[in-house]
């Protein structure tokens, strides 16, 4: 290949040449272009006789792909994607369930106190966490890790979240930690694709769909508050909770990230989250950080309240407190 | 009218042409060689199927197959990312002042 | 020869910019979360907001004292006793009821207090009427409302309770406030929890450990 070649020069035996080799080069690229339709719809035949799925579940599936990020949606196509979500989960596992997109409540901004006195290390909130929100069974993911410390230590790092003896052990403190819903949260700081993000009731969102799973939040969290499903997920059918939230405890799959969301699809509606209402200590208290005569206002008044990493400025919003 | 349509044409035509004409040379002068050179390529074709096969491997079972867990979550993955990074800074340093200054002679190997 | 105006500039109000622009970022979250409910002093109406048919399906009773919101319920204990009433039995005759020996309160196990100075039977249940508990002065106390009885060497717990720092709200966050009364958890022969096994266990993350 001469750089030096100009076309304006040519002499007509190379324009000649060059033109053979166009029509060569024609009759190859129709000739692949043939064979590339053709394998083309041979895979689709066999798509659509069911290698892949149903017609339907197909149109499903392809709809779901093309839809739009969650916050640029209007509550119609919300609707309609809660509504192709369900049909899928009837269609792929048989299961009915119901989804929900309930937006956030006015005028509320959650916040949690949990109690470290109180905590005896019964480990009942990481059972009904994982219950409730659908966790995969078979890597054992828990949103949720609870700390034996040792009396003196303050700083969850030192102490052993592995633990499984009788509780609580003597000289020793039960710490619990869970992704904090930071109000400055470093994780949304740090997604390239703008899949999570923090919804106006302060709780910290993934969009497992818009997720591309490049674990960069996992980098960014100094809470170790979000799990990547390293594989797909396994949740047995009889212990599926079916009332879900799209932001939620909806079924993810491989290669998405997920995260504590303070039971979104419980609190939305007046429910305290999962942890909350099983821990039969009563450590852990939740409620809506505006209003003056919440629970939390009370605990964040009148107890001696700390929170964990204070210094990196991440700004959570659950705090820990002894009587 | 016509003939600025012809030249446009003509012009697409040849880049198309140049770059199919490079394009094979590259293949043929980079599978031509010995038997020594031969027995390589087998190795590294070998490699590279061994690759492919890992890689359906690891879009079926998800990234577990790695081993990669949430604390060592980016693994060799970034390792081998940053490195490969630093090389190709390097050889673009490398190559540009043959282009800066249109020097021939820095073409050569 | 003199610096004219353009290195000046470049020299120090550049720098200065910088650092003001730097800086910023750096004071951003001024007072954060916490300036953000310190500011919000306006009630939150809940039955409005939340979906205002939260009322839980399980019995209570109103509470004699209010919280900062207002009134709230805590469940009731009188239909959660299995001989209530007391008086069935207890009422200034013998008892003469079948099996008297197996259901005479023989399997309750007393251990509140300090060992120095552990609790009798009638420090909570009143003589006069077994129906009722009574306090040091004398006041009978609704077994509903055992938290009046309670409060008063746990005052702390009290108060805290009250608040909502103590204790446990029942199902929801929102609406009717309905919490768990002392003896929801705390039973109340033999309150301190007892040592058990955790519900689950966290297996560790790597397959070396």
């Amino acid at each position: 290949m001469d750089p030096q070649k100009n076309k304006t020069s040519q002499k007509p035996a190379e324009k000649n040449c060059q033109q053979s080799q166009a029509s060569g080069r024609r009759e190859f690229l129709k000739g692949a272009a043939k064979v590339a339709a053709f394998g083309g719809a041979a895979m689709l035949a066999g798509c659509g006789g069911g290698m892949l799925g149903s017609k339907e579940e197909l149109s499903l599936r392809w709809k779901e792909y093309f839809k739009k990020h969650y916050r640029l949606m209007t509550q119609e196509e919300k609707n309609e994607t809660v509504r192709r979500l369900e049909r899928l989960a009837k269609l792929n596992n048989n299961v009915n369930v119901q989804m929900s997109s309930a937006a956030p409540i006015d005028g509320v901004l959650y916040g949690y106190a949990f109690s470290v006195t109180r905590c005896k290390g019964y480990m009942e909130c990481v059972a009904a966490c994982v219950k409730e929100n659908n966790l995969d069974r078979k890597s054992n993911t828990q949103y949720i890790r609870i700390f034996e410390m040792e009396h003196g230590q303050m700083s969850p790092e030192v102490g052993n979240a592995k633990y499984f003896h009788e509780v609580p052990a003597e000289d020793h403190f039960y710490m619990g930690v869970q992704c904090n819903h930071c109000q400055n949260p470093p994780c949304v700081k740090a997604c390239p694709t703008k899949a999570t993000w923090q919804e106006p009731d302060g709780i910290v969102v993934v969009d497992y769909d818009w997720c591309i799973g490049c674990r960069y939040c996992i980098a960014a969290c100094p809470y170790y508050g979000r799990r990547f499903n390293w594989n797909e997920p396994v949740v047995p059918k009889e212990e599926m909770t079916k009332k879900q939230h799209y932001l939620g405890n909806r079924l993810r799959h491989k290669g998405q990230m997920e995260k504590c969301t303070f039971c979104i699809q419980r609190t939305r509606t007046g429910r305290l989250p999962a942890c909350a209402e099983a821990c039969p200590t009563g450590a852990r208290v939740f409620g809506n950080l505006l209003d003056p005569d919440s629970e939390i206002r009370f605990v964040l008044k009148n107890k001696k309240v700390f929170r964990w990493k204070e210094d990196l400025g991440t700004d959570p919003k659950f705090w820990y407190f002894i009587d | 009218m016509e003939t600025t349509q012809n030249n446009i044409r003509t012009h697409i035509t040849s880049i198309i042409g140049e770059t199919a004409a490079f394009v094979k040379d590259v293949i043929t002068w980079s599978l031509s060689g010995g038997l020594v050179y031969q027995i390589y390529l087998c190795i590294l074709a070998a490699f590279m199927v061994l690759g492919v096969y890992a890689y359906f491997v690891q879009i079926n079972e998800g990234l577990a197959a790695t081993n990669m867990s949430d604390i060592v979550s980016w693994g060799f993955y970034i390792a081998n990312f940053t490195f490969l990074v630093g090389v190709a800074a390097a050889a673009v340093m490398i190559i540009l002042p043959s282009y800066i200054f249109k020097d021939k002679d820095l073409h050569r190997w | 020869m003199k610096t004219p105006i353009s290195k000046i500039c470049l020299r120090w109000i550049l720098p200065a910019l910088l650092l003001i622009f730097a800086a910023g970022p750096a004071y951003s979250a001024e007072g954060g979360v916490v300036q953000t409910y310190k500011n919000a002093t306006a009630p939150f109406d809940d039955e409005k907001q939340v979906d205002a048919t939260l009322s839980l399906p399980i019995s209570s009773v109103q509470v004699t004292e209010r919280y900062p919101g207002g009134l709230f319920w805590t469940e009731t204990r009188k239909d959660k006793i299995q001989r209530f009433s007391c008086s069935e039995c207890h009422n200034n005759k013998p008892v003469r009821v079948a099996r008297a020996a197996e259901i005479a309160h023989g399997e309750i196990v007393l251990v509140h207090g300090s060992e120095a100075r552990p609790l009798s039977c009638y420090s909570c249940h009143s003589k006069e009427e077994r129906d009722f508990l009574e306090t040091e002065q004398g006041m009978k106390v609704d077994m509903d409302h055992s938290y009046q009885l309670c409060g008063q060497c746990h005052f702390r717990q009290k108060k805290d309770w009250v608040g909502g720092a103590h204790g446990k709200r029942i199902s929801y966050w929102a609406g009717r406030r309905v919490v768990k009364n002392c003896t929801g958890c705390h039973n109340p022969h033999s309150p301190r929890f007892e040592k058990r096994w955790p519900a689950i266990y966290s297996p560790p993350l790597s397959k070396n450990k």
